[in-house]
């Protein structure tokens, strides 16, 4: 099926089989933050935004997004790096694979809900898996972009 | 899962005529439990093009659209508090952004979280072609043919609440209690593991922690005394917590 994606604001011609999920589309068109992980909806690596929602590509169908907005963060690039000097700042990454997941999500909290506290942020990171932290090193680099660097 | 079609139709009648001519169509809704299925679907009925989502509230009467998605439940001003809480740990919230109240009660599924609340508020579901008719007699006994399901209503009730206990902040429940005022009081337990169900009390007390109303049984989450242990220390902590 033809469809036209609105990818960071550009237009893409795609012709996608019905069962094709946005993950293996992006990642075709070369939008390799976009992650697979756990494959059903359960971890957060490959979250993005769909006309500014946060939803795991994973489980969203490319015809679904015919005409929408999907942004990735390669499209959010300036926002994640300022939150990504204090995750750096905090030692939080490891292997680095869930960050652009965790990246996403809290691009879609701070667009909804500028001002979180760290409860709200924690409880909307909750689907966002990190197997090599504990996720203690996250909530301080958050708390400290929340504190200073917003 | 593997689609050969997949449509999305504007108009509800088309919708409904595709889904009993065409044998194997499914209706999609979230899409999320759909997906995870090992099968081939000769007909993807996306249901997403019919305006079938919102919330509103007239005369102490509230209807939830059937392709309202959960995060909508849980940050939503007009809705009980039960609904609130039964929504906000189903996953994380991008799951809650996809997955509908309607795919989680067509589902029947027996750990739903909002099949339990819903169950509680002695909500009734509007069909197509069906018509009305309670979410108890569809939990028990599902519907003969298609069909697609378009809202649920309740009344409002005069307090509310929510609690299961999960082993991780976003694992399914291992069993959950939801509990509704009116002049009685509506309790619901869901995962059970079977389905939810629900006993009126004129009063909450001693008794009614008792949970003899109810059966639990034992799967790898937890044994059934485990379970009717845990249900009744929700069911303490919603009492007092002003219930
Ligand atoms: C990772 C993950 C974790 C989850 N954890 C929980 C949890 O902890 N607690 C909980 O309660 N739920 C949980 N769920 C389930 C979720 O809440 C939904 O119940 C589930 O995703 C189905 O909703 P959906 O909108 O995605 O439906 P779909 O997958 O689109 O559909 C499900 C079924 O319902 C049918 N259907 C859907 N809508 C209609 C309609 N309007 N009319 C007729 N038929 C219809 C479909 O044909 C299909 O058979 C989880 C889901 C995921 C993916």
């Amino acid at each position: 099926m033809e469809v036209t994606l609105i990818i960071n604001g550009d237009h893409y011609g795609f012709s996608a089989e019905p069962d094709e999920v946005l993950l293996d589309t992006l990642r075709k068109l070369g939008f390799k933050s976009v992650k697979r992980g756990c494959d059903t909806a359960s971890c957060g690596v490959c979250n993005i935004l769909v006309d500014g929602k946060l939803v795991p590509s994973c489980a969203f169908l490319t015809v679904r997004a015919n005409r929408r907005n999907i942004t990735t963060l390669e499209g959010v690039s300036k926002q994640a790096e300022e939150i990504g000097n204090f995750f750096m700042a905090e030692g939080v990454e490891q292997c680095g694979f869930c960050t652009p997941g965790h990246m996403m999500s809290l691009i879609a909290l701070f667009n909804e809900n500028p001002h979180p506290d760290i409860e709200t942020v924690k409880h909307y990171l909750a689907g966002n898996m990190c197997r090599c932290s504990g996720y203690e090193g996250q909530h301080r680099a958050i708390e400290a972009f929340m504190g200073g660097g917003k | 899962m593997r689609i050969t079609r997949y449509i999305q139709p504007n108009d509800l009648n088309e919708a409904y005529e595709r889904l009993v001519e065409t044998k194997g169509a499914v209706i999609m809704a979230g899409g999320m439990f759909l997906r995870l299925q090992h099968r081939t679907l000769p007909l993807v009925i996306d249901l997403g093009h019919l305006g079938l989502d919102g919330i509103s509230s007239a005369g102490g009467l509230v209807t939830i659209g059937a392709m309202t998605p959960l995060r909508c439940l849980e940050t939503s001003q007009d809705l009980p508090d039960i609904l609130k809480k039964g929504t906000r740990q189903v996953a994380g919230v991008a799951v809650r952004n996809m997955a509908t109240v309607g795919g989680s009660i067509m589902g029947r599924y027996p750990f739903s979280d909002v099949a339990c609340c819903l169950l509680a508020l002695d909500a009734k579901l509007k069909f197509h072609y069906h018509g009305e008719m309670t979410l108890q007699s569809f939990l028990d006994h599902g519907l003969e043919g298609e069909d697609i399901l378009l809202e649920v209503f309740f009344e409002m009730p005069e307090a509310s609440d929510y609690k299961s206990f999960r082993k991780t902040y976003t694992d399914f429940p291992t069993v959950a209690v939801g509990v509704v005022k009116r002049e009685s009081y509506t309790v619901a337990i869901g995962a059970r593991p079977g389905r939810a169900k629900k006993w009126t009390y004129d009063e909450m007390n001693r008794q009614t922690l008792a949970l003899e109303a109810f059966e639990f049984s034992s799967d790898r989450r937890a044994s059934a005394e485990y379970r009717k242990q845990l249900a009744a220390a929700l069911l303490e902590d919603i009492m007092e917590g002003g219930m």
